[in-house]
């Protein structure tokens, strides 16, 4: 009864641990925002996006090889035309969500804190099942811009940091996601 | 009653009503199938019928290709600007934590 018991406490932390994102805080934030980036790619997008990547996109072959190991990204970003479209609530209520159980803070940046142009990053990690490496969230706060990035799967922040990706056909200043319904 | 135009009723009706035996090939030509008008088909017609199916075919199967082109192409553009932006994003937190380390060590 007892081995049954700790089976299901397993499982459901197991659950709790991959539970998707809400972030609520984005969906009341982006009425505000004048450019909006909603990025949510599958395993099969993802291999799919990567089937199609060309000589120009950088290191092609690492972009594929990292694509490899990865179940999925999520990315929700918003800029703002001016500062202080968001309050020190919708950030702290960003990372009680992103540090969920399962998630091990690992790195915590502030810079001018208590000043104008306050800028925050945080960055948790997942180790899997295994202990292989299973996940990444990052947060960065910026005056005008708040994202929130999900990683599922396998992937190392160096390989990440290393890509050389030139995207000549999209602005990333003013992305072509613009209040994107997609 | 005039019995004579009976007995010639009954004779014509046993006559009439009396058993033939059917044909040799009658069994035959019931059980034989339909005879169906068949119109053998020429080379030419099977080659005009290849010819529109591949005509019905060829635009469906360009459109699909296209479709999936363009969805391939989307799914690229989004995989890279998720790369890019999460790069971007690190680079900046490593800048942040750089930034932090050298304050503390001038400190």
């Amino acid at each position: 009864m007892k081995r049954y018991l700790a089976v299901a406490v397993l499982t459901c932390a197991q659950f709790a641990c991959a539970q998707s994102l809400k972030l609520s805080v984005f969906e009341r934030l982006r009425e505000k925002a004048s450019d909006v980036t909603d990025l949510n790619l599958n395993k099969d997008l993802l291999g799919f996006g990567a089937s199609f990547l060309s000589k120009g996109d950088g290191d092609a072959a690492k972009v594929k090889k990292l694509v490899e190991g990865l179940q999925g990204i999520v990315i929700k970003s918003l800029e703002f035309e001016k500062e202080g479209m968001y309050s020190n609530t919708d950030i702290t209520a960003l990372i009680a969500e992103l540090g969920a159980p399962g998630w091990n803070l690992v790195i915590s940046a502030d810079e001018n804190k208590n000043r104008k142009g306050h800028e925050i990053s945080r960055i948790w990690i997942r180790t899997g099942s295994n202990g292989e490496f299973g996940g990444m969230r990052i947060m960065s706060a910026e005056p005008r811009e708040l994202s929130v990035i999900e990683i599922m799967g396998k992937v190392s922040l160096e390989d990440l940091q290393n890509l050389n990706i030139h995207i000549p056909n999209i602005n990333l200043g003013n992305n072509g996601n613009k209040k994107n319904d997609e | 009653m005039n019995l004579d135009n009976d007995a010639d009723l009954e004779s014509a009706l046993r006559q009439a009503l009396s058993r033939i035996e059917p044909g040799r090939d009658f069994s035959a030509i019931s059980y034989a199938r339909p005879r169906v008008v068949y119109w053998p088909p020429s080379r030419m017609m099977l080659a005009i019928a290849a010819g529109l199916v591949v005509l019905l075919l060829l635009p469906i199967g360009m459109l699909q290709y296209q479709a999936r082109q363009r969805r391939g192409e989307k799914a690229r553009e989004q995989l890279m600007m998720a790369l890019k932006i999460t790069e971007r994003k690190l680079q900046k937190t490593r800048q942040m934590v750089a930034r932090e380390l050298n304050r503390r060590n001038n400190l």
